[in-house]
């Protein structure tokens, strides 16, 4: 039976997400206004408060948004887009193939939302070329972001979330998640060609017609500021090296200076922070300019779902779910099938981001009966490929369909269903027999 | 339907807020938009003339033979305000004379213009009028598809012009395609 306070810990959790799956109230206003209830309340102290932030997130976040925005300024995102353009040839197939691959790569290491944003607008003008159905391109777009985005720890909000709570490093994510990933992109594209492949065709003239176009345009005047450009390449490599080694820096840092303590390692968000110092620094871009566009209510919708799902956690809630699911489950095998199926449903109605902060404390409280590193890896694949299941699963699905709509192409919430959730099923499907073979349980 | 339709407007609005339109101005620089890339199709075309033309141009007839089934519009003006100004300082015979002789001057000009261009097959519609040079193309240049402007329109010194400040103003003005020639 619960207690007052557990029931209205509950009930401000469930209206939030509820306000949140909604959205008529933006959903950076609804989770600060259930953050305020609950510190209201009294359900989480003042006192206590920013406890539950998880500011490893939160900076993480902050840090890509700078290098982002300043790397946007320059014109790489456009560049990339009409090299992609190129590459296919006017091969609608090739089109498919190459913006598929290209996103999940970018959306592996840069913010998928920016990602997709920019790539859309040159998919829809190919498709517009090709006089073909964009809805394929636009999918297929869509998923690979997702899976992409799941490859590595700064790929996708819930990657980051996870990594920063449960203390998981840049290279543990490349090498559980991101060949699931790799295998899954395979594994999508193969579905896409199957399903729409027949539909995408062109004959030789159309063919050179759309080539003759596209190669019209030129992508070095998509960049803006070449000097800008280059810097912002130079450090988001550097960022990303980083990444490779920041738990292990200190051992490379003390053999160019011995007095570096050899056990020293960096943090995902110092890495973030370091990175969005430097290209600030180097691009002598206003500052301001560049803070203004920080995505404050991201980051402000992040700090009060942890507020929310912190007042589940001070009134016990959270481990007498844990409790039930422990009893429900007899190991680790078992737990990480419903763990990872449970966030990849539940993420397809909720959004990936409010379940995963839902679930980091959950699983946090099963640590006390058993080894739950695997748990976490369940929970990244389910929260990440999950975002795929349903129009409103993820950010990135709901930027294309928004850009989407704006240029007169409608995806329907069915039309969407159908092929992700056949995506979802597959790719969380595969992604977990590959965890069950990397952790020795098949 | 209608509520996705909607819950989709809303995230996004949420999600990207401005920065859409902001993509969407720079892309504009390196990608057509529709309307850009559907082909502009001419069927009828206005050419001004006036005192300042004082031969009938070949090459203009020869390319406006490319647009095939277009209407060529031909439009002497004769300026009104100087006739005006001519009435008030001499007398009412010599504002007469004047227009007499610039529309004597104009139907020699529209006849050559108009064999032009009915030997190469160009139907064309002819029309002399008293009034302003400048805004009574303005005026009637949003019927048309595209103008053919002469380089020395209006222009009071025309053995001498390079190209004349209204035929430069009117090109940048008029939202239709314009050649000037």
């Amino acid at each position: 039976m619960l207690t007052t306070i557990q029931l209205l810990a509950l009930v401000v959790f469930i209206a939030t997400y509820i306000l949140i799956i909604d959205e008529r109230i933006h959903r950076a206003v609804a989770a600060m206004a259930g953050a305020a209830v609950v510190v209201f309340l009294g359900i989480v102290p003042w006192d206590s408060m920013l406890e539950h932030i998880d500011f490893g997130t939160i900076f993480l976040l902050m840090g890509m948004m700078i290098i982002i925005n300043v790397a946007q300024q320059s014109g790489l995102f456009e560049y990339i887009a009409i090299r992609t353009a190129k590459m296919a040839k006017g091969s609608p197939i090739m089109v498919l193939i190459l913006f598929s691959i290209v996103t999940a790569i970018v959306s592996a290491f840069l913010d998928n939302v920016t990602t997709v944003l920019l790539l859309t607008p040159m998919l829809l003008y190919i498709t517009k070329l090709m006089d073909l159905n964009p809805v394929p391109f636009l999918m297929a777009e869509i998923i690979s972001s997702n899976v992409g985005g799941a490859g590595t720890l700064i790929g996708d909000p819930p990657n980051i979330m996870i990594a920063s709570s449960a203390g998981l490093s840049f290279n543990e994510f490349i090498t559980i998640m991101g060949p699931i990933a790799a295998v899954d992109m395979v594994l999508v594209l193969i579905i896409f060609l199957v399903i729409y492949g027949r539909s995408m065709k062109v004959t030789e003239e159309e063919k050179e017609v759309i080539t003759k176009t596209i190669n019209s345009l030129d992508e070095q005047a998509a960049i803006t500021d070449r000097k800008l450009f280059k810097k912002a390449i130079a450090v988001i490599l550097m960022v990303v090296v980083l990444f490779f080694i920041h738990s292990s820096i200190g051992t490379y840092l003390h053999v160019i200076f011995p007095f570096v303590d050899p056990s020293l390692a960096l943090e995902p968000a110092e890495v973030a922070l370091i990175g969005a110092a430097i290209i600030l620094i180097w691009s002598r871009v206003q500052p301001d300019e560049i803070f203004e566009k920080i995505e404050w209510t991201a980051l402000f919708f992040f700090a009060g779902l942890f507020i929310i799902v912190g007042a589940l956690v001070n009134t016990g809630i959270i481990e007498m779910i844990s409790q039930y699911m422990i009893g429900m489950v007899s190991n680790q095998f078992e737990a990480m099938f419903v763990i990872a199926w449970f966030s990849a449903f539940a993420s397809a109605i909720v959004d990936n981001i409010p379940l995963t902060a839902a679930l980091i404390p959950l699983i946090h409280d099963m640590s006390a009966t058993m080894d739950v590193y695997p748990l976490w890896w369940a929970l990244s694949l389910g929260a990440c490929m999950g975002g795929n299941g349903t129009a409103i699963a993820a950010s990135a699905n709901i930027v294309v369909l928004g850009v989407a709509a704006r240029e007169g192409v409608t995806i329907t919430f069915m039309q969407f269903l159908k092929i992700g959730m056949l995506a979802l099923v597959v790719t969380v499907g595969v992604g977990l027999v590959m965890l069950y073979a990397m952790f020795g349980m098949l | 339907m209608r509520y996705y339709e909607g819950l989709i407007k809303r995230k996004f609005k949420d999600l990207v807020g401005s920065k859409y339109e902001a993509i969407q101005k720079e892309y504009s620089e390196y990608i057509l938009t529709e309307e850009e890339m559907r082909p502009h199709e001419i069927k009828k075309i206005l050419l001004p003339l006036d005192f300042s033309v004082t031969e009938v141009s070949e090459s203009i007839c020869e390319l406006l033979s490319a647009y095939e089934n277009a209407t060529v519009t031909l439009i002497f003006i004769t300026d009104e305000q100087i006739s005006d100004i001519i009435r008030a300082s001499l007398d009412e015979e010599a504002g007469e004379e004047f227009t007499r002789k610039k529309e004597e001057y104009g139907t020699r000009l529209l006849d050559d213009y108009e064999h032009c261009l009915t030997s190469r097959n160009i139907p064309c519609m002819r029309r002399m009028l008293l009034g302003n040079k400048q805004q009574d193309i303005l005026k009637i240049a949003p019927d048309f598809d595209m103008v053919a402007i002469p380089k020395c329109y209006a222009s009071n010194h025309p053995d001498s012009c390079a190209v004349s400040g209204d035929a430069i103003l009117l090109a940048q003005s008029l939202a239709q395609p314009t050649i000037v020639f």
